[in-house]
């Protein structure tokens, strides 16, 4: 008992969850403490680190690790800070609430999972190799798969499934596009690298010079900043509200094809803002299409994402366009890409069968547990420490970044290492054709989500 | 432990048996020799009278990286009709055109099929390739790296670059992406796309760069050449399925001067344009000059009727073919400063005049080709069928008058114009084994592979006799691989892990300076993490790489 209310004063206390040393002393043992902690003074460099922390995966971090603790030394951003200099704590799992050893709780969450007639496994913010291991106990368990981000993916697949699409690569859009426009994302809010990695760069393999480039928004309130050149060109800014980003594409789209628009629901000025933007689209030699699914709104982001494939698809007749999503963070593109190797759909499959069942909608987490169909839920969440699963009433194991937050809720709570930070490993980027590896750069003893789940899986 | 596989007819095409009955001794994995007399033998499995073959080897599938899984996502309707379940010593997952990973496995091993190797493997997506074939269990795999649409390659060349830079340019391509061979896709028109050029013939320019595709042919053909690569470049040609592309075809025949060259899915590159509907078949034309030109290899790419998807890094050509997706949705892509991808679902229809002509100029193609070591079974899965069709392909390249009936169900027009009617050819045991077997293992010089000689890696089929021989391949009664009982009557016993197999050439590692500099500036990700280590490759599963020698 005395564990547990000195681990809820800790909660109360803390802000973040960066433990004082005192209060660590009073509320958890370090039986890993002597070598988990690099010795005193040791300083060690690492460059061409691969950041996990967004779908961008830059891949030029330079990082100082002194003594276990982690500092951005070149490139990065606010996120990458975050992400690399936050110090975990050193903390047990727990069951209950309570410390336990790693095999009680390893036991325990087998027992949990073992038992339910329908899990749910979910948030999955995991490399490559943890999805695979999700997946393998989805298969045991029979399971339900699904992701942290899957409302925003499954906007994507749902248009991808139903018409397809043409995409481009960053390294496309870096050297190629002569034109960007962004539909309803900024960018930068959520990838703060973008303009600065591939958009105003020196020079490019088709000759596009570095201030060549055109940048148009389209949408409500975004930051524009980033879109201003280096030598103080301003972007072209259609504003317009979330609800009717999809309908300002399809004008788009119906210039763009040689119509006109006789609708009342658009302004004079607006048209004619659009139609001096579709003749700049029409002569740019390669428009990149931007949009990120989980920025849109959820009611109308399909259709719009559905326009910009179709407007892109048209455009292709004559000239060459294409399209870019900004998605998948967290593990996104990686857990999608896994899923669908090994059972042919990206996301969204059940396993109680014993063969992968699909349903975008009815086995999406939320609908899972709202109607209470799931009777146990395993929650991953390797990269973010208090990204806190969904509430419910059903036993949870949650696996994730050391935090005393999830530690003190679930049934069973394993701390777990973070891909690229303590354990090597590899993950998708947002476009979708490229994976990078990730390094191991400190030490903490924290095992592998897919080291803990395969342990699972061995007690069942 | 040692194995005896006693009284079989072994059709060994790299040892000239041809139907003998041998017994065949396996230990720790290989074939060994007879043991002497008073050696303890620990299992007799009496396969007499039964067809003893080594394990086959698909030369071209696409089977793992990124388009394909694209084309997994594309259609759930695919897997929806084919769904997998789990069993005891199997993963569940689901077909069919485009299986799962799992899925493809099991059937390639059900089918007694040992090894599958990728034939489109971008460097930028090597990584994908490499965990999806990882998490394809018991066939060993392989990929080819795609060149010759890259910028950095075209801009060498553009240069004027010497062909030793060139060539330290391709063995290091090879060595960083962990390949075993070199496949040029419509060589420069992937990227002539992205600078919106629609068509790029044999002596066209690249418009950006001022390179015809016989210039990149010539010079890659020369650098497997020189590198000792044992297999030749792998030549998806210019202008696929459009017909006319023919000439192209035969053009290319001639265009790498006497230097080795494998042209695959030749299939969809023999079209001529004669008749009223001005599509006609160019096979005899090409087998033709395929036969003379002791030089060239070629696999067909047979297509099967009933729905398929396309998936080709051809975006240039996959893009016209859109208008045909069935259902209507595709997908093209840009990719990396690298090359493309273009995804296309279709159906062949027998009764459709150009689809059953298809069929008809990809048998001609098998049957007019006069020599099995250098003409490959394929149906490029998925593109002109999927893998699970060989056993009927087979059946009707060794059964002349089921041939002759499928044909009478097809297209009447299609029939009056191809010759196939008269072509009375009738594959042996003995050809299929080379080219399914001997053959691939030869071209791709897989020491070990392909052949049942003493000390080969004991992967192998066994067969019983059967006059329908889908029925026959379809099912073989034992599948062994490394020794290890795999299947037994068309059932998986146990699963295993293959190993990867790859080439490594020699070559000047201060191709790095130029490779760094232009990263750094150009590409998107970090040199030292574009390549992948063979300590990583093992991480993702498959623990052997198997580097085989250049000659
Ligand atoms: S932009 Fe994304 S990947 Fe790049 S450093 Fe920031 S968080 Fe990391
Ligand atoms: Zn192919």
């Amino acid at each position: 008992m005395r564990v547990n209310i000195i681990v809820s004063y800790v909660h109360r206390t803390l802000t973040h969850d960066v433990i004082q040393p005192a209060q660590k002393q009073a509320c958890f043992r370090y039986p890993f403490f002597s070598y988990f902690m690099a010795p005193l003074n040791q300083s060690k460099t690492f460059k061409d680190v691969t950041c996990p922390f967004c779908s961008l995966l830059c891949d030029d971090i330079v990082l100082n690790n002194q003594s276990g603790g982690l500092t951005i030394r070149q490139n990065g951003c606010p996120k990458a800070v975050r992400g690399f200099q936050r110090q975990d704590p050193h903390i047990q799992p727990t069951i209950h609430g309570k410390e336990s050893t790693l095999d009680e709780a390893i036991a325990h969450a087998a027992e949990i999972l073992g038992k339910a007639r329908q899990p749910i496994i979910t948030g999955l913010g995991t490399d490559v190799s943890g999805s695979r291991a999700a997946m393998s106990l989805a298969e045991i368990t029979g399971a339900i798969v699904d992701h942290s981000h899957g409302d925003a993916a499954v906007k994507n697949i749902m248009v991808l499934q139903t018409s397809g699409w043409m995409l481009t690569t960053l390294s496309e859009l870096k050297n190629r596009a002569d034109m960007i426009i962004f539909i309803g994302t900024d960018g930068h809010s959520n990838y703060p690298r973008f303009y600065d990695r591939f958009v105003w760069q020196q020079d490019s393999l088709s000759g596009l010079k570095k201030n060549a480039r055109e940048i148009v928004y389209i949408g409500n309130k975004l930051k524009t900043l980033k879109g201003i050149s280096p030598d103080g060109k301003k972007p072209t800014v259609i504003k317009c509200t979330d609800e009717s980003l999809g309908e300002t594409v399809s004008v788009i789209r119906t210039l763009l094809n040689g119509n006109d628009i006789t609708s009342k629901s658009i302004s004079n000025r607006k048209l004619s803002d659009l139609k001096k933007l579709s003749g700049r689209i029409k002569h740019a030699s390669y428009p990149v299409f931007v949009w990120a699914a989980g920025e849109l709104i959820p009611a109308h982001s399909e259709l719009t994402i559905h326009s910009i494939c179709e407007l892109v698809k048209e455009l292709n007749k004559s000239s060459r366009a294409a399209g870019l999503s900004l998605a998948g963070s967290n593990g996104g593109v990686s857990f999608l890409n896994v899923c669908t190797w090994q059972s042919g759909y990206p996301l969204r499959v059940n396993y109680t069968a014993g063969y992968p069942h699909y349903d975008p909608y009815n086995y999406a987490t939320t609908e899972v547990l709202g109607k209470t169909e799931a009777d146990a839920m395993l929650w991953v969440s390797s990269f973010e420490a208090d990204f806190i699963p969904p509430q419910t009433s059903i036993p949870t194991v949650v696996l994730s970044r050391p935090s005393i937050k999830n530690a003190l809720d679930a049934e069973v709570y394993i701390p777990v290492g973070t891909p690229g930070l303590d354990h090597t490993g590899n993950l998708f980027r947002t476009d979708n054709a490229v994976n990078l590896p990730l390094k191991q750069v400190r030490q903490t003893g924290y095992q592998s989500v897919s080291d803990i789940l395969s342990r699972i899986q061995d007690r069942l | 432990m040692l194995t005896k596989l006693s009284g079989g007819m072994v059709y060994d095409p790299m040892h000239g048996v041809n139907g003998k009955r041998r017994d065949i001794y396996i230990r720790d994995g290989r074939i060994v020799r007879k043991p002497s007399a008073n050696t303890n033998i620990d299992k007799i499995i009496d396969v007499n009278n039964k067809i003893v073959m080594a394990g086959a080897i698909d030369i071209h599938t696409h089977i793992g990286g990124g388009n394909i899984n694209i084309a997994r996502m594309l259609v759930p309707e695919d897997h929806r009709a084919d769904p997998v379940k789990r069993t005891k010593n199997t993963r569940a997952g689901s077909g069919y055109v485009a299986p799962s990973t799992f899925t493809t496995g099991y059937r390639y091993a059900e089918m007694g099929y040992t090894s599958c190797f990728e034939p489109a493997m971008l460097a930028s997506n090597a990584r994908q390739t490499h965990l999806e074939m990882a998490d394809i269990p018991i066939v060993d795999t392989g990929a080819y790296v795609l060149l010759g649409n890259d910028d950095f390659f075209l801009r060498l060349l553009s240069k004027g670059a010497d062909q030793q830079l060139i060539n330290d340019y391709v063995a290091w391509t090879m060595h960083v992406t962990q390949a075993i061979a070199v496949k040029v896709v419509n060589p420069g028109g992937i990227n002539a796309f992205k600078f919106n050029q629609r068509k790029l013939d044999l002596d066209d320019s690249n418009k950006y760069y001022d390179i015809t595709p016989r210039k990149i042919l010539k010079t890659l053909t020369r650098a497997l050449h020189d590198l000792g690569v044992p297999h030749p470049l792998h030549v998806h040609g210019c202008n696929l399925g459009v017909p006319g592309n023919m000439q192209t075809t035969l053009d290319t025949m001639q265009a790498v001067e006497g230097l080795p060259m494998h042209m695959t899915h030749i299939q969809f590159h023999s079209y001529g344009t004669e008749g009223d509907r001005k599509f006609s078949s160019g096979a005899a034309a090409i087998a033709e000059v395929f036969n003379k030109n002791k030089n060239l290899s070629i696999d067909v790419g047979q297509i099967m009727f009933g729905q398929t998807i396309t998936a080709s890094g051809d975006n240039m050509m996959q893009y016209k073919a859109h208008v045909h997706a069935h259902p209507n949705k595709w997908v093209s892509m840009d990719i990396e400063c690298d090359a493309g991808c273009g995804i296309v679902p279709f159906r062949y229809r027998d009764k459709n005049f150009v689809n059953a002509l298809q069929w008809c100029i990809g048998l001609e193609t098998f049957l007019l080709a006069d020599d099995p070591w250098r003409i490959f079974l394929t149906t490029d899965h998925p593109n002109g069928g999927p893998f699970t069709s060989y056993p009927h392909l087979i059946r009707l390249l060794m059964d002349k008058s089921f041939r002759h009936d499928m044909l009478l169900s097809l297209n009447r027009h299609a029939q009056k114009v191809t010759n196939l009617a008269s072509i009375d050819r009738e594959y042996t045991l003995y050809e299929i084994a080379t080219m399914t077997r001997a053959a691939p293992a030869k071209s791709l010089g897989l020491s070990g592979y392909g052949h049942l000689g003493i000390g080969a890696n004991a992967d192998i089929t066994i067969y019983t006799d059967l006059k329908n021989k889908e029925k026959m391949f379809e099912r073989p009664e034992y599948v062994f691989k490394s020794g290890q009982l795999i299947v037994r009557k068309g059932k998986i016993q146990q699963t295993t892990s293959g190993i990867t197999h790859t080439v490594k050439p020699e070559f000047d590692r201060g191709i790095e300076r130029h490779l760094k500099k232009y990263f750094d500036r150009y590409l998107t990700v970090s040199l030292g993490n574009f390549k992948i280590s063979d300590d990583e490759l093992r991480s993702y599963g498959k623990k052997t790489i198997k580097i085989h020698a250049c000659q």
